[in-house]
């Protein structure tokens, strides 16, 4: 079984301005000591265009803490790759923004934590929100896709219509609603962050209806939260099958939260070709096909399409890898989804919710 | 858009793609911001003189709908 990955997620640095509770970084970052070079770089963008990837993200931390943001999207250009910034904004003057689009930019992806001030810095845990919206104005002269990525979740849903006027207001090409997904810090604060089930109901109604209005103007694409689903998602489109994420350091993953599930040896493009890591490596087999699964996924039809789900949500919940991922209905162990959505109840939102905010990695030698 | 070597063309957009087919490669290529409309539409025609040109017309309009609609193309 081949498959061709065609998106890379080139998490360049865990460096970060902000500390958002729901970041989906690991919980232990690299530092900055450990990261990949410029070179380096260039050479993992030209070695990923020749497996087929056809798609870089530029991520995260934060890509333009990194001084070389510039050579890293020219060599991603000079690869062949689309290239796409994610990023929060924070530090882009206008000159800069010009280098990023003369070097090849073809995407900015920026983040809003919600619509209004004092909510939004709260999330991000920094004062953030003004200097996006005074970005965003900016962006749109370039000739250049934008999106809005808004992360949504119980504390700011009631907010949505407004989250959307503003993507009207800026302007953008396309608005990503999206839904915290639960590992790294986000798993750390999910007791504050899931929404409601009314909530999630209402967000699919506001999107339908802000679509069909908005058809041909903004492209809304919505990502809702997996503990409401009946069935599990297709998480990265299968572990090993159509995406990459290569952290600071230059370790391969399936994906952000990999790392969480124990007895798997990942390796890093300093040691190893990236083709035989993506092709070979153990680590990249063990949740391809299905000869891993368990009942009930091994005998279910749906298995073809969302893979059983998530590896690291069915450890980080049940403590196997292997198991069905909790969400699922079929699943044995759904019971313990079911206890944080009853947690989630109303009556239990706090209104100081103590949150754990995103740290930034030392700078110490490891 | 790009050409990959095992997809064809492909038409890039944030975190999606579009696989090109038959003649879509060629008007994605002629909408390069000076065409208007009309302009894409009579190189096409004269491209496939064989066929009718009001089909060719109604056909390039429902592509562009579409990748309109998918904000994959702006009309300037």
């Amino acid at each position: 079984m081949t498959f061709v990955p065609r998106a890379l997620i080139a998490e360049v640095t865990h460096r970060c301005p902000l500390r958002c509770v729901y970041c989906s970084n690991p919980l232990e970052m690299r530092s900055r000591s450990e990261e990949l070079s410029t070179e380096e770089w260039q050479r993992v963008f030209t070695e990923a265009a020749a497996l087929g990837v056809l798609q870089l993200h530029l991520t995260g931390g934060e890509p333009l803490a990194r001084p070389d943001a510039e050579q890293l999207v020219r060599s991603g250009r000079a690869a062949g790759l689309y290239v796409n910034l994610i990023t929060s904004g924070i530090g882009l003057a206008e000159t800069r923004l010009e280098a990023l689009v003369a070097a090849g930019l073809d995407h900015v992806q920026l983040s809003f934590q919600d619509s209004e001030q004092a909510n939004a810095d709260e999330i991000a845990g920094t004062r953030a929100h003004a200097a996006k919206l005074e970005l965003a104005r900016r962006i749109r002269k370039h000739r250049i896709a934008f999106t809005m990525n808004v992360v949504v979740h119980r504390r700011n849903l009631a907010r949505l219509p407004q989250m959307i006027a503003l993507a009207e207001e800026l302007q953008v090409g396309r608005l990503e609603v999206a839904n915290v997904q639960y590992y790294g810090w986000a798993f750390e604060n999910r007791s504050q962050l899931l929404p409601t089930r009314e909530q999630v109901r209402d967000t699919v109604a506001i999107v339908d209806a802000a679509r069909e209005r908005l058809k041909g103007r903004m492209r809304i694409d919505c990502v809702l939260p997996d503990y409401y689903a009946r069935y599990p998602k297709a998480c990265m489109g299968g572990w090993g099958q159509g995406l990459m994420l290569i952290d600071p350091a230059g370790v391969v993953l399936p994906c952000h939260a990999a790392r969480v599930i124990p007895g798997l040896n990942f390796d890093d493009v300093r040691s190893k070709a990236l083709r035989w890591i993506w092709e070979e490596s153990a680590a990249f087999q063990r949740f391809r096909g299905d000869e891993w699964m368990q009942e009930p996924c091994r005998s279910c039809e749906r298995k073809t399409r969302d893979f059983g789900g998530c590896r690291c949500q069915a450890f980080l919940y049940t403590g196997d890898p292997d198991a069905t991922d909790p969400v699922c209905s079929l699943a044995p162990k759904r019971g313990l989804i079911d206890a944080v959505i009853a947690n989630a109840a109303p009556a239990n939102v706090q209104a100081d919710p103590n949150w754990v905010y995103r740290i930034n990695p030392s700078n110490a030698l490891r | 858009m790009t050409h990959s070597k095992d997809l064809g063309p492909v038409l890039l957009l944030p975190e999606s793609m579009l696989r090109l087919t038959g003649p879509g490669p060629r008007i994605v290529e002629l909408c390069d911001g000076m065409r208007s409309l009309d302009d894409v539409i009579a190189a096409l025609q004269s491209e496939f003189s064989g066929a009718d040109p009001e089909v060719i017309r109604g056909e390039v309009l429902a592509f562009l709908a579409s990748l309109r609609e998918k904000r994959a193309l702006d009309f300037l």
